[in-house]
């Protein structure tokens, strides 16, 4: 674990962001203290910290002094509401770049993903 | 802060130094005079056998007493150095603690020297045998207080010698602390000289026309030392920690 | 106590004729894990020395906890520098030695070495020098760590370890340092795997600081960028370039100093932007052909 080569505190960010996005951590739920996550993952705990500090001031983590870090209520929707607006930029459209260089018309491509889907 | 205490280090460590190189010279003390009572006893034996006894035996080890522990302390000088400053402590509680143990190691070989002495006399006497002292030191053959004063200082100077030749090639590396020997380690030469009768200029026993040689010598001899343990003291103050490679 | 802070302002050590420090600065934060990092021979094993008063400086000033080190008798006590040769008598019992040093010095945790012998499966009884290098290395890292001093140098201590070892340190050192906050200081040539640890990052090339600052930033201003020779070349004019690779039209080149427009530069002329392992920046501030002194782009 964490060992692409974004730097550790956005690896561990993303990881906490995803586990929000799956449910997998749930609103108003705590997550690992930065001691935890030193001890678990063998880091600084400042770059865990670091990680808290990008996603407080995002709006997904609150802090409750004395006790730790929580998942602040409406997290899951907003981050679903960032991924749904960056989903364009960040897959569709690389995706058709990708495309153009091979030859794939947007028909293709579009036929392929509704025979994925399949019938709703 | 009212007092300098950043110019005298603290009694603790000093006196935790002292003890424990203490203790490692007293330790190879033991194991010294183990091994000269065995050497002494076997010689009287040889000797009776071939011939007759009729001088002290034990007054041969002086030689050993004075310069077995000089080259313990020259050893024990280069190899502590790292190992004091690693453990946090300063080169002058290290440059203290040294000295006072250099003195406490010169007591301890004086007294086990003398005391030896006392014991082959009063075994010699009690089988009728003589019993003299025939070496270099006439100063200290006329009595017992004459010879561990004596002893004493000499061994004082020649233990701050060791100290100061093993710093000496810690600081100064092997070419200029061979060639500074002659001040480091020629001391002691001199300290044996002091307490002879005929050593040309060296003699005490003739200065100040012959008024208690013993006092003049003493004094010439402290003098020695206290130079040497003021030299030790500075060059342990600047010295570095090599950079050893195990 | 959180620890010691350092801070060193013009340091020149000289040995002989031989500088291996050339007038440098930087400080280490109180209480956080720093990296001194540096090729063989840029000075770091020197700059502890003389932190621990090993050693004595040429010019400069060294501060220590606010004071200057030198036969600084509360300062030494607090201070704690392991080398990789150990410095602990070597023909004494292990055992020796860690009463000695409960006796000299005032924050040493006897439980807490006893508990690293066993964790480094090292037997009390044994003598320094009929130890393996890596069980030397070990308990070197003992040493160090049971001292608990406010300020702990390490120099390179983890080198001759297996990786066993090293990764059990590594919990050792987190998890006592997480329980006893202190200053640490780990000095290595070898980056990759200590990275993790480090808050703060000083890299020493050929006796002077190279940069000094928190890891991430430092991890942050190193940037690769990927595209078509020209392009590339283009980007990245009049930029802190420390490394160039080409494949075919393809080029990639290393910048030093991102810049927040960067991305959406990148983004407009179909550039590819990737970070740069610690390791890597590392290697390329350092490896430059002697002569080359300007950071600039030379081709």
């Amino acid at each position: 674990m964490f060992d692409g080569r974004d730097p550790l505190y956005v690896q561990i960010a993303d990881q906490i962001r995803s586990d929000v996005l799956t449910g997998a951590l749930r609103a108003e739920e705590q997550v690992m203290s930065t001691t935890q996550y030193a001890t678990t993952f063998r880091i600084n705990p400042a770059t865990a910290a670091k990680a808290f500090t990008e996603l407080v001031d995002e709006g997904v983590l609150y802090k409750r002094r004395g006790i730790g870090m929580f998942v602040a209520e409406g997290a899951r929707e907003q981050l679903l509401a960032q991924r749904r607006a960056s989903f364009f930029a960040d897959v569709v459209e690389p995706m058709l770049e990708q495309a153009r260089v091979l030859g794939i018309g947007v028909e293709e491509i579009v036929e392929r993903l509704r025979e994925k889907e399949g019938p709703r | 802060m009212s007092i300098d205490t950043a110019r005298l280090p603290a009694r603790s460590s000093v006196r935790a130094t002292a003890s424990w190189l203490l203790g490692m010279n007293v330790y190879l003390a033991a194991w010294f005079w183990g091994m000269a009572i065995v050497v002494v006893t076997a010689a009287i034996v040889v000797i009776t056998v071939v011939g007759e006894v009729n001088m002290s035996i034990m007054a041969f080890a002086r030689q050993g007493a004075v310069w077995f522990p000089f080259s313990v302390l020259i050893a024990i000088t280069a190899a502590y150095l790292p190992v004091h400053v690693a453990a946090g402590l300063t080169r002058r509680s290290l440059a203290l603690g040294s000295l006072v143990a250099a003195l406490g190691t010169a007591l301890a070989y004086s007294a086990a020297y003398c005391g030896l002495l006392l014991v082959e006399r009063a075994v010699f006497g009690a089988l009728d045998w003589q019993w003299r002292i025939f070496d270099d030191v006439p100063l200290a053959s006329t009595d017992m207080a004459t010879m561990l004063v004596s002893t004493v200082l000499l061994l004082v100077v020649a233990d701050v010698s060791g100290l100061l030749v093993g710093i000496s090639y810690q600081r100064l590396g092997g070419w200029w602390g061979t060639l500074a020997l002659p001040l480091t380690a020629g001391p002691v030469v001199l300290a044996f000289a002091i307490f002879e009768v005929d050593a040309g200029p060296f003699s005490t026993s003739e200065w100040f026309g012959g008024a208690r040689p013993l006092l003049v010598a003493s004094l010439a001899t402290l003098l020695i030392a206290g130079a040497m343990a003021f030299a030790f003291d500075r060059l342990t103050r600047g010295a570095s920690v090599p950079n050893r490679t195990a | 106590m959180s620890g010691f802070g350092v801070e060193v302002r013009d340091l020149t050590a000289r040995y002989d004729t031989t500088v291996a420090l050339d007038a440098v600065s930087f400080t280490i934060r109180p209480g956080v894990i720093t990296g001194l990092l540096g090729r063989n021979g840029s000075g770091k094993t020197t700059a502890l020395s003389v932190l621990a008063a090993f050693r004595r400086r040429t010019s400069g000033t060294v501060l220590v906890d606010g004071e200057d080190p030198w036969e600084n008798e509360r300062v030494l006590a607090g201070t704690c520098l392991v080398r990789e040769s150990g410095d602990v008598a070597i023909d004494q019992s292990l055992t020796r030695t860690l009463d000695f040093l409960g006796d000299r010095r005032p924050t040493f945790s006897r439980e807490l070495a006893d508990s690293l012998m066993d964790r480094f499966e090292l037997d009390p009884h044994t003598k320094p020098n009929k130890l393996s290098r890596g069980k030397r290395s070990a308990f070197g890292v003992v040493v160090g760590l049971a001292s608990r001093t406010p300020l702990t140098l390490l120099d390179e201590v983890h080198l001759g370890m297996d990786a066993p070892s090293r990764y059990a340190f590594y919990d050792v050192l987190l998890a006592d340092w997480l329980e006893h906050p202190r200053t640490i200081v780990l000095s290595s040539h070898l980056i990759g795997e200590v990275e993790r640890l480090l808050e703060d990052v000083v890299v020493l090339d050929r006796g002077t600081v190279l940069t000094a600052s928190d890891a991430e930033t430092l991890r942050g201003g190193g940037v690769t960028v990927t595209g078509p020779a020209d392009v590339v070349a283009e980007f990245v004019a009049d930029r802190n370039v420390v490394a160039r690779q080409q494949l075919g039209r393809t080029a990639q080149a290393t910048l030093v100093g991102a810049r927040a427009d960067d991305v959406d530069r990148a983004r407009q002329v179909g550039l590819e932007l990737g970070p740069v392992a610690l390791q890597d920046l590392f290697v390329h501030l350092t490896d430059r052909p002697a002569g080359a002194q300007s950071t600039e782009e030379s081709r």
